[in-house]
């Protein structure tokens, strides 16, 4: 496919398009082949909001305009988007960057006795809430899901030493900055994302439309 | 999604893992370590028969089959009852892995103390005291967790499992030279005897096998290498099939215990017999009778065929 870096998507989680103007679900149909998967998308529009009128258990509920902690997003259905698409409608340069993270370094850290995926997480949901560790293999055997959001996810156990937040700030995030139709890619179930702090002048320039890819085939 | 989170494979992992980080943050000595390793056995139970198939745990005694329908994502209840622990324990001897008689004995057990712990007035673990059955339940957790396609640091973590790992591995050692030593002990006891006294042990094993009425197959024994009935479990049985002009039917087993009648070894546990390389699962081929197997009745087909012929 020669819309998007597969080499890359595969490799570091993640890939852009520096401008696409063709239609999402063309993008979509392009990706699922060259991944062999088949995906329900699931559209909606971003836009930076005031924590009023928001509920707390959304991050813009929980930080406003305010920079977002790292996230993957859906934490709290038992199966998340396995990608997301982040495409920029909006007209000028947004200086908040939305910044990405790959955790598998701090997974990879053999030297420590209890490692961080030894800890359980409830997962709030209401009705549909349920436990799992960080990076799970027991929701799809022989696949790796990994995800975090602290705002719906509650650790119930001593486990491991290190605050998983606090090894993330350790980590060098890859700053992405939007421009009108560029196109981010990114891999749900191993990078997490997060946004830089939005100025008052930024929020009506910032604009993002944003394509959840969940796998048909766990879906059903 | 999956709506049946009582009965969820990953939920019911998850809590034996969250169960057993909370039974190693406590003090090995304090009474709430063999408490919380308990309750994630049970879970870890649990979740073995829910990755094979959720509706193994929907409890179907109240003739109503909501609890199934639960377990198969069609229904949604308040409160999905599920089998009691005893009933998991006792299905899991029947599923295709090596949880044996022995090991839902001992898991029993465990699970009794417990509950001598929370509903009497007697204290749990008293005469069952953690160290006596922790390197077994590390042992058992090894066959739950295979059956799961995971291993001990995935449920431990990766120091725990290390430790646990050692033990197993001593434990089998252990046992291993507990049965060699015995089977010779067994062999110089028969090699002592006379060539008519051997004969006639060994003519008389034949009698004692039948009258124990369990299955078995013969095998030599392996300490006086005379005729030895290994009795076995049967796992599951394949769909019986017509096979010419007779019905054959395949049944997978497991063996449970050996005991030779010549030279008096006896091996009570699947334990000793993996460690003495006896523990392999075998297939043994039946063939039914088809006349017993579809429950005919000769005469009265014949009186049929008779009357038939009259007409």
């Amino acid at each position: 496919m020669e819309l998007i870096d597969l080499k890359r998507l595969k490799r570091d989680g993640w890939a852009e398009i520096g401008s696409y103007t063709g239609s999402m679900r063309l993008l979509v149909s392009e990706l699922g082949k060259s991944l062999k998967e088949d995906f329900d998308m699931e559209k909606s529009v971003l836009t930076p909001k005031s924590e009023s009128g928001n509920f707390k258990i959304t991050l813009s509920g929980s930080f406003g305009f305010d920079s977002f902690p790292y996230h993957t997003d859906g934490a709290q259905y038992q199966i998340p988007p396995r990608y997301i698409i982040l495409k920029s409608l909006g007209n000028g340069e947004s200086k908040a960057a939305t910044l990405l993270v790959d955790p598998i370094s701090i997974f990879k850290d053999h030297k420590k006795s209890f490692t961080v995926n030894d800890d359980v997480y409830w997962v709030k949901g209401g009705k549909n809430s349920f436990y799992t560790t960080l990076l799970n293999k027991t929701i799809i055997s022989g696949l790796f899901i990994f995800r975090y959001n602290p705002v719906v996810m509650k650790k119930l156990n001593l486990g491991s030493k290190e605050n998983f937040s606090d090894q993330l700030g350790l980590l060098k995030p890859r700053r992405v900055l939007w421009k009108k139709n560029k196109t981010l890619i990114i891999d749900n179930w191993r990078l997490l994302h997060g946004r830089e702090k939005v100025n008052n002048d930024e929020v009506k320039i910032r604009k993002l439309e944003r394509t959840y890819l969940f796998y048909r085939k766990y879906n059903e | 999604m999956n709506k049946n989170q009582a009965f969820n494979y990953n939920s019911l992992f998850t809590k034996a893992k969250l169960y057993i980080d909370r039974a190693f943050s406590v003090n090995r000595e304090s009474e709430l370590f063999p408490f919380w390793i308990s309750l994630s056995l049970e879970f870890l139970a649990r979740s073995t028969l829910a990755k094979i198939s959720p509706t193994l745990l929907a409890d179907t005694s109240t003739n109503n089959a909501e609890n199934l329908l639960y377990a198969l994502d069609y229904e949604s209840i308040q409160n999905p009852k599920s089998i009691n622990i005893s009933s998991v324990f006792d299905r899991l001897t029947k599923v295709d892995i090596k949880f044996t008689i022995s090991e839902k004995n001992l898991c029993n057990k465990i699970v009794n103390e417990r509950n001598t712990e929370l509903h009497s007035g007697m204290k749990g673990y008293e005469d069952f005291p953690v160290n006596l059955w922790l390197k077994d339940f590390y042992r058992i957790c090894k066959i739950l967790l295979d059956s799961q396609g995971l291993k001990l640091k995935d449920f431990l973590g990766i120091s725990e499992a290390a430790a646990a790992d050692v033990m197993i591995k001593e434990d089998v050692g252990k046992i291993k030279k507990d049965v060699m030593d015995r089977i010779q002990a067994c062999k110089r006891k028969f090699l002592k005897l006379g060539k008519g006294q051997k004969e006639k042990l060994q003519k008389e094993s034949a009698y004692k096998i039948v009258s124990v009425g369990k299955e078995f197959k013969m095998i030599k024994c392996p300490s006086c290498k005379s005729e030895a009935p290994l009795y076995f479990q049967v796992i599951s049985e394949s769909q019986p099939r017509l096979d010419g002009e007779s019905i054959s039917q395949e049944k997978r087993c497991l063996p449970t215990e050996l005991h030779c009648y010549a030279c008096g070894l006896d091996i009570k546990k699947y334990v000793e017999l993996e460690a003495i390389e006896l523990g392999s699962q075998f297939t043994i081929q039946n063939t039914l009778d088809p006349v017993e197997y579809h429950g005919i009745d000769v005469e009265e087909l014949a009186a049929e065929r008779m009357e038939y012929m009259d007409e």
